[in-house]
């Protein structure tokens, strides 16, 4: 059952005659191009092809440019495209194409330009002029492809170009394509699967034949034996949590309607999975399953249900050829996540189990796009790849306009990053909440926390706080146990939390400041690293403004005394206090 | 941005690293025959800028047209590696300077597949009469061997503290911005031997620093970024075993943050371990957890899955 030849590579079109669909467009740009071949040349040496991601426009210009015994010279999108640069690459070329074209089997050069219109902002500075007068007099034969020029930008360009529009590869073509396939192929598959298929891919040739030999190795075996109807997706759930039957749940999955040549049955059970097992052993388990499938699905690398989703979500599309012969191992592998019986009764769970994989990907898209042309720019503009700058620079940014606006936006201009992507930050730096940091930490005096309901409220009170309403503010009521106040209000409230300390405090206030070089041992030392820090005398004593330890050193004595001070009185005070609660209740 | 202003301009003003530089430089000779460089080492200890430094000594005043940086992360598909090479080389033959080869920069090469790694020795091979390459990565072991053979591999460290403050220090005399040693060193230390990050650090506390003053008290004020602190909040909840709303959280910080699954886990990593009240048995667990599900993500097709996976695992580890 292994296949080990990818389709679509098997299937590439090789000659113009195998090209699909948009047989006026090709049509054109032949004609355009053998005029190439003639002595005349055509009116309009560049050839712009317009359509949408995925019909094959640069497929077109290959194609036919090697038919016709063109070398193609190729410029990406991703290539920084400023004046220079294209000058740099496009002028020497124009002249060694005008001497190679009298060499006999090649005819010349072809310059192929893709996705001029990623051709814009500032660090293509005149990259669309560059082009636009290359391409009014150039000898060569250009093309250029574009998915979208309905912009001011591109008038200019439109009316030096020889237009040719491509439009999505219709449905029943992609069919007709893939039954051609089949047939060469010798396997069959439902007719209602392959218009599923065509359906879906949205004119995209190349996925759809991936996912042709995807439903192919899952539905080899029913195609021949004629299954007579298919389970719904309700159905097919219920077979696989409905009974611990392993091989029950594999037929259903054999029978099943949702396509799993795609990755979309694992979405929906990672939705509802928290829904059906909520012991967390269970859960544990089935999720352990789900995610080894979901690595046998990686492996096999087949195109993804969220096809058009932004990057954390959606790895970008691996090359690799899809290894369908993993397949029926994962598939079994699947259907042992119904191991234990299910908790709850699926039919309910299905109706109000929220689908998170897919609707927070949709409602984040708008914002993920912004973040990654931001950091498509920085990238650029620092020599870091995105991730860098998403991770490294952006927070960076982000704070630099929380602190100062002003400055921020020199930054940003600084980087090259355009008004749009300046609002970006703006308004990014408004909703994020300004970083704490480790300095900043609670005044046991006061302090106020984000609301909580009445159990969490009356375990902070258990833990030694009470609540000053006047104020709206907690108050630590002893000040000296913090250690474990501070670690019993960080597990009720789930984070971590800090209390001044009394030195601290002593610090901030003008009166009592304390210098904060001491010497230990004749040397400098800072507070913080002083090794006395904790049971230093000074900080108890609010008036005192600077560090005894010197005189501690002069009188070997004086340190004890201290300590000798302050101990009885630290433990007199909570036994005081201690009594008096005491009195109070009885 | 000063990680840019200040970036080193030639081989010499590249601070610490002496063994790796003077290995480049001693390279740097006869550059005709300069091999393949392969420079590892953990993130902002200089090795972009090196590779950068190398062009510009190589290429001189060129070196915009005659360089193509690649960032693996950003282009994995090798399909568009190689066109992209390719029709670089083929620049190189028809430009007519005294450079001898063109120089491909491969950022980040050890998260390239090893199908994609395996493409692109073919490509060393093919093109390497007119194109030298200069791969980069943080993890030498995540670079196939023949690629390896075919390199001088470069190890970068993290920069010392002397290096690092003399550096920072340098930074602060040309921005007019008087700094504390002490804030300084807490910069250092924030940063822990990464360069990049300690300048961008410097750069926020010079703007929030009152009339170009820089102290300790301003640098604690501006660490560190929202994101910690929700992953922080999906580890307790999941730990609590709270599965649900851990999920949100999770799907907060991929939708909300842009953050990838190895981010996300490599953030929790750094979390786990400051965790207060967990055991040393669970807190082994959930680093297991995390190096498990670390795997799993170069695996797998899903991110969203093989984190949740990780968070049930985490779930039930609180509960034991």
């Amino acid at each position: 059952m292994a296949q080990t030849v990818a389709w679509a590579e098997k299937y590439r079109p090789t000659t113009v005659a195998m090209l699909v669909g948009n047989e006026e467009a090709i049509g054109k740009f032949i004609d355009w191009l053998k005029q190439w071949t003639s002595k005349r040349k055509p009116a309009k040496p560049a050839c712009l092809l317009v359509g949408p991601p995925g019909v094959g426009k640069t497929t077109l210009a290959r194609v036919a440019g090697n038919n016709l015994h063109f070398r193609i010279l190729e410029m990406n999108a991703s290539d920084v495209r400023t004046e220079k640069a294209i000058e740099a690459v496009l002028g020497p070329s124009r002249v060694s194409a005008a001497l190679d074209s009298f060499s006999s089997d090649v005819r010349g050069n072809l310059i192929l330009i893709d996705e001029v219109d990623g051709v814009f902002g500032r660090e293509d500075r005149g990259g669309l002029g560059a082009i636009l007068s290359i391409v009014e007099e150039s000898p060569v034969p250009i093309v250029l492809t574009a998915n979208n020029v309905e912009n001011d930008r591109f008038v200019d360009l439109m009316k030096a170009c020889f237009v040719v529009p491509l439009v999505e590869i219709r449905p029943r073509l992609l069919v007709s394509l893939m039954s051609y396939i089949l047939s060469q192929e010798n396997k069959a598959l439902a007719s209602k699967i392959v218009r599923e298929i065509a359906r879906t891919t949205h004119g995209d040739i190349r996925s759809a034949i991936n996912d042709l030999q995807g439903a192919v190795a899952v539905g080899f075996r029913e195609a021949r034996s004629r299954r007579t109807h298919d389970l719904t997706e309700k159905d097919t759930l219920k077979g696989l949590f409905g009974s611990p039957d392993v091989g029950r749940a594999r037929r259903a999955l054999n029978e099943s309607e949702i396509p799993l040549y795609r990755d979309q049955l694992l979405l929906l059970l990672h939705d509802i999975l928290p829904y059906v097992f909520t012991s967390p052993g269970n859960l544990a388990k089935a999720y352990d399953t789900l995610s080894r499938v979901d690595m046998g699905y990686g492996r096999i690398g087949a195109s993804r249900s969220r096809g058009m989703m932004p990057p954390p979500f959606n790895l970008p599309r691996r090359d690799a050829v899809p290894d369908w012969s993993i397949l029926p191992f994962v598939l079994n592998e699947l259907a042992t996540v119904g191991a234990q019986t299910a908790e709850n009764d699926i039919e309910h769970v299905i109706q109000v189990a929220p689908r998170p994989s897919q609707k927070i990907p949709e409602r984040y898209q708008y914002r993920l796009w912004q973040m990654d042309r931001l950091c498509r720019r920085i990238a650029r503009a620092l020599h870091v790849s995105k991730r860098t700058a998403l991770s490294d620079i952006i927070p960076f940014l982000v704070t630099a306009f929380q602190i100062d606006e002003e400055k921020g936006r020199e930054i940003a201009l600084n980087l090259d990053l355009e008004e749009q992507d300046i609002a970006f930050l703006v308004s990014e730096s408004k909703t994020a909440p300004m970083p704490k940091g480790p300095g900043e930490v609670l005044d046991p005096a006061g302090f106020k926390l984000p609301y909580m309901g009445k159990d969490k409220f009356i375990q902070l009170m258990r833990a030694g706080l009470s609540y000053d309403r006047k104020a709206g503010k907690f108050v630590v009521r002893r000040l000296d146990n913090l250690d474990s106040v501070e670690e019993r209000v960080s597990q009720i409230i789930s984070k971590p939390v800090k209390f001044k300390r009394a030195e601290q405090s002593v610090v901030e206030t003008e009166e009592g400041q304390i210098t904060k070089e001491c010497f230990v041992d004749s040397k400098l030392v800072a507070c913080s690293k002083c090794e006395f820090v904790d049971d230093c005398p000074t900080q108890a004593i609010s008036t005192l403004k600077f560090c005894i330890c010197d005189e501690t050193l002069a009188d070997p004595g004086s340190y004890e005394k201290y300590i000798g001070k302050r101990t009885p009185a630290a433990q007199a005070e909570p036994q005081l206090r201690k009594r008096a609660t005491r009195r109070k209740k009885s | 941005m000063w990680i840019e202003k200040y970036r080193p301009k030639t081989l010499e003003d590249v601070v610490n690293q002496k063994e790796p530089v003077e290995g480049i430089k001693a390279l740097l000779r006869t550059p005709s025959t300069m091999p393949h460089l392969l420079l590892s080492g953990p993130p902002g200890t200089g090795k972009s800028t090196v590779a950068l430094c190398i062009a510009r000594q190589l290429m001189g005043e060129h070196f915009r047209n005659l360089v193509l940086e690649l960032n693996a992360s950003d282009e994995r598909g090798i399909g568009v590696v190689r066109e992209r090479i390719k029709g670089f080389s083929q620049v190189i033959q028809s430009t007519p300077s005294g450079v001898q080869f063109g120089l491909v920069i491969l950022d980040e090469s050890d998260e390239m597949t090893k199908d994609a790694q395996t493409a692109l020795r073919r490509i060393m091979e093919t093109s390497s009469r007119t194109c030298r390459f200069i791969l980069i990565c943080n993890y030498q072991s995540g670079i196939i061997e023949p690629i390896q053979s075919r390199c001088s591999v470069f190890r970068f460290r993290y920069l010392e503290e002397k290096d690092a403050a003399e550096y920072l220090t340098r930074i602060c005399k040309a921005e007019n911005v008087d700094a504390d040693p002490k804030a300084i060193a807490r910069i250092y230390e924030m940063s822990g031997g990464d360069l990049r990050g300690a300048i961008n650090y410097l750069q926020v506390a010079a703007i929030r620093s009152e009339g170009g003053k820089l102290d300790l008290p301003t640098v604690n004020k501006v660490l560190p970024a929202a994101e910690n602190e929700l992953i922080r909040d999906m580890l307790l909840l999941a730990l609590q075993g709270d599965f649900i709303k851990s999920r949100d959280v999770m799907y907060e910080l991929m939708g909300k943050h842009g953050l990838s699954g190895r981010e996300i886990v490599r953030g929790a990593n750094r979390e786990a371990s400051r965790i207060p009240d967990l055991s040393n048995e669970k807190r082994v667990d959930v680093i297991r957890a995390l190096g498990e599900c670390d795997f799993r993500l170069t695996q797998g097709a899903n991110e969203d899955i093989q984190i949740s996976a990780m968070l049930a695992q985490l779930s039930l580890t609180g509960r034991k």
